[in-house]
C-alpha cells in the first residue's frame, strides 16, 4: 500500500510537524487541538465521527469525543499538525490485509477509508498499565500516530518482548500477552526482588508475524526522573 | 464462491505481506491479490489456528513454511469445512481444538481476574478511607474556610437572612453553648450562624464553620433541645471536615477511574465529575453516623437534652413521610435512613452525661413569635 495523501513530516524526531496537502475533494480527520496552520481554502468542522456509538468507543480509548474534519471542497490546501507529546510522528498505510492496534493517545490523524474503534483489552490492558482499551484502526488509507521520543519499528517473526510502557502500536496479525520477564519465572524470590527493585517487571510478549512500533521514551519514567527537581514551597 | 477479506504473508511480496481475498474451494484455499497473483494452500497440507491481537484471526499454513494466509472475517472456518468436506475436516478440527483450548485459558484468566477483583473490593475501601483521612489531615483548615466561602453564595440564594435579635440571637446562643465542647482549632473558626427565612425544614453547615438554619425548622421544632440537636449534628460535619473528605474522596474516585481506563478525558471524565457531584450532595452513611453520635454527645455536654435529636428525627419523619414532599431540599432528603439512626441514637443516649442546664437568654418561643407568618 502506498499513501493516498500527499504529506511530509519535518523537524523529526523531537519536534516534528506533519503537513498534509489535501487535493480538492479530499478529507482528513484529526485529533482536536493538533492543528497548527491551515490554508484558507480548507474547511474545518468539529463534530462526532461515525455516530455516537463509535465516538463513545473512542472516548473509552482515551481519545476525545470530537474529531476535527478538514476538507477541501473548493480547492487544494495544506494543514500542519503537531502532537501534544515531544516525539516523532509515524505514517502507516492501512490496507495490507490487517489492522493496526494503537496505544490510547497515539492517534494523530487519518485519511478517508480508515475506521477507528476502541478494543477492550481486559486484564492484559490492566496489568500493562496502559489502560484497558486500545484503539484499532482498520479499513484502508493513511494513518498518522505519534509517540514520546523517537518511534522505532521492529519486525517480529516468531516472538519478541517489549516493556509495556514502550509499546506504541502493532499490527493485529501479532498476538500478544502481558507477562513477566522470561528469566524471572523460576525461583519466586528472585522474581519478586527483580519485579520490585529492578523495575523490569511486565513486558508485552508478541508472537506471530507483523510489525511493532516502539517509542524510545516513556512519559511515566520521565516524570519519575524529573520529580525530585520540581520546585517545592518552603514550609515554615 | 464466498470470498473473505484478509491477507497473505510471503517473503516474495514487497514488504512481505499484502491484502487478499480468501476463497475456499473444494481442494484448496486460494488467496487472490489485487495484483492478480494467487497463493494456494491445499487441504492435504493445511494447518489452521486462531491468533492475532484479538485472538479471532484465523491463520492458514501449508507445506511452504513462509507462506501464511490470514483473515478475521467471520464464517471463514465454516466455509472451509463446507467447501472441503472430508478433505478439510482434519484442519478444521485442529483449529477448533485450539480454539477450545484458548477459551479454557481465557475462562481461567477471567476466574483469576474475578478473584483479584473480589479481594480488592474488600481491601481497597478501608485502605482508601485511611488515605483520604490522611490527605485531609495534611490540608490546613483554611482550605475548608475557602471552600465554605465559595459555597456561601449558594446559601444566599435560599432566602433573606433574618436579623431580628430574638431569632438570630437564639441561633447564635445555641452555637455559643455548643462551642466549648469542640476542639480548639474548630473553636477558632468563624462559627457564624444565619437564620434564613424559608418554609423549608433544614439546617446545614458549610466547610469552615458557616452555618444556616432555615426558619421552617424553628417553626416545626418542639423545643430548644431539638434545634440544638440538629445544630450539634451539623457542627460535627464541620469538626470532622466531612466536606473536605468528600471532595478528596471524589478526587480519589477520579484518580481510580483514570488508572482503570488509562485516561479520564472524554466520557470517563464526565462520569467522574458526575460521581463527584453525587458524592458531594449528601454525606456517606459513616459520616452521618459520626455526626449523629458525636453531635448528641456535644449537645449533652452543653446541657441540652440529648433526646432532642432523635425526637426531632422522629417528628420530621411524621411531617414528611417520604422525600416526595414539596421541600425536596429538606433536611430529611439529605439525611435518609432515619429509623436506623433513631435506633442508634437512642441506644447511645443512656451512656451520655448531660451537663447542668441553665435557662437560655433567648427562647425558642420568643424566636417563633418574631418570625413572620406564624
Ligand atoms: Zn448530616
Amino acid at each position: 500500500m502506498t499513501a493516498q495523501l500527499d504529506f511530509s513530516i519535518d523537524h523529526r524526531p523531537d519536534f516534528p510537524l506533519l503537513q498534509v496537502r489535501l487535493g480538492a475533494g479530499q478529507s482528513l480527520f484529526a485529533e482536536p487541538a493538533a492543528m497548527v496552520t491551515m490554508s484558507p481554502a480548507l474547511h474545518m468542522r468539529a463534530g462526532l465521527k461515525g455516530g455516537l456509538g463509535k465516538s463513545l468507543g473512542r472516548m473509552f480509548g482515551g481519545e476525545s469525543l470530537i474529531v476535527n474534519t478538514f476538507s477541501a471542497p473548493n480547492g487544494a490546501g495544506a494543514i500542519d499538525f503537531a502532537p501534544a507529546a515531544l516525539g516523532d510522528i509515524h505514517h502507516y498505510a492501512l490496507g495490507n490485509g490487517g489492522g493496526l492496534m494503537l496505544q490510547r493517545g497515539a492517534f494523530l490523524a487519518h485519511g478517508e477509508g480508515v475506521t477507528l474503534d476502541a478494543k477492550w483489552q481486559g486484564a492484559r490492558g490492566f496489568f500493562s498499565g496502559n489502560g484497558m482499551v486500545m484503539l484499532r484502526a482498520g479499513g484502508s488509507g493513511d494513518l498518522f500516530f505519534n509517540g514520546y521520543g523517537a518511534v522505532m519499528p521492529i519486525d517480529v517473526d516468531g516472538g519478541y518482548y517489549v516493556d509495556t510502557g514502550y509499546v506504541l502500536a502493532f499490527e493485529d496479525t501479532l498476538s500478544y500477552r502481558v507477562t513477566t520477564m522470561p528469566g524471572l519465572r523460576p525461583g519466586t524470590g528472585q522474581k519478586l526482588k527483580t519485579f520490585f527493585l529492578g523495575g523490569e517487571g511486565l513486558v508485552c510478549q508478541f508472537s506471530g508475524r507483523g510489525r511493532v512500533w516502539v517509542q524510545t521514551r516513556q512519559i511515566g519514567s520521565f516524570l519519575g526522573w524529573i520529580y525530585p527537581f520540581r520546585p517545592v514551597k518552603q514550609r515554615n | 464462491m464466498a470470498q473473505f477479506p484478509g491477507g497473505v504473508f510471503d517473503d516474495g511480496l514487497p514488504d512481505g505481506r499484502a491484502a487478499a481475498s480468501l476463497v475456499p474451494g473444494p481442494e484448496a484455499v486460494e488467496a487472490r491479490l489485487d495484483s492478480g497473483a494467487v497463493f494456494v494452500i491445499g487441504y492435504d497440507s493445511l494447518r489452521m489456528e486462531f491468533g492475532g491481537a484479538t485472538g479471532r484471526m484465523l491463520f492458514l499454513r501449508g507445506a511452504e513454511p513462509r507462506l501464511t494466509l490470514f483473515s478475521e472475517a467471520p464464517g471463514l472456518l465454516e466455509a472451509i469445512a463446507a467447501a472441503g468436506g472430508p478433505a478439510s475436516a482434519g484442519a478444521v478440527a485442529g483449529a477448533r481444538a485450539g480454539q477450545a483450548q484458548t477459551r479454557k485459558t481465557h475462562l481461567r484468566n477471567w476466574g483469576i481476574a474475578l478473584a483479584v477483583l473480589v479481594a480488592l473490593w474488600f481491601t481497597v475501601p478501608p485502605i482508601f478511607r485511611v488515605m483520604v483521612d490522611g490527605a485531609v489531615q495534611q490540608l490546613p483548615l483554611s482550605v475548608d474556610v475557602k471552600l465554605g466561602e465559595l459555597a456561601s453564595s449558594e446559601m444566599a440564594g435560599l432566602g433573606p437572612a433574618i436579623t431580628d435579635e430574638a431569632v438570630a440571637g437564639f441561633a447564635t446562643e445555641i452555637v455559643e453553648r455548643l462551642r466549648p465542647g469542640l476542639p480548639p482549632e474548630i473553636q477558632a473558626l468563624d462559627l457564624k450562624v444565619t437564620v434564613i427565612e424559608s418554609t423549608q425544614v433544614n439546617a446545614f453547615a458549610l466547610p469552615g464553620g458557616r452555618m444556616a438554619v432555615l426558619s421552617g425548622l424553628l417553626k416545626k421544632a418542639d423545643g430548644v433541645d431539638m434545634v440544638a440537636g440538629v445544630m450539634a449534628h451539623e457542627l460535627m460535619h464541620v469538626r470532622h471536615r466531612h466536606g473536605m473528605r468528600h471532595i478528596v474522596r471524589a478526587a480519589g474516585v477520579i484518580t481510580a477511574l483514570t488508572v482503570l481506563a488509562g485516561d479520564a478525558t472524554g466520557l470517563l471524565g464526565i462520569a467522574a465529575e458526575g460521581a463527584a457531584l453525587a458524592a458531594l450532595t449528601s454525606y456517606s452513611r459513616e459520616m452521618e453516623a459520626e455526626a449523629d453520635l458525636d453531635g448528641v454527645r456535644l449537645a449533652a455536654a452543653a446541657g441540652f437534652d440529648p433526646a432532642g435529636m432523635p425526637a426531632f428525627f422522629r417528628k420530621l419523619s411524621e411531617i414528611a413521610p417520604d422525600s416526595q414532599a414539596p421541600e425536596a431540599l429538606s433536611w430529611m432528603s439529605s439525611h435518609p435512613r432515619h429509623d436506623e439512626r433513631i435506633a442508634a441514637l437512642e441506644a447511645a443516649i443512656p451512656g451520655l452525661v448531660r451537663a447542668e442546664s441553665t435557662p437560655m437568654k433567648h427562647t425558642l418561643e420568643a424566636a417563633r413569635a418574631a418570625l413572620k407568618g406564624d
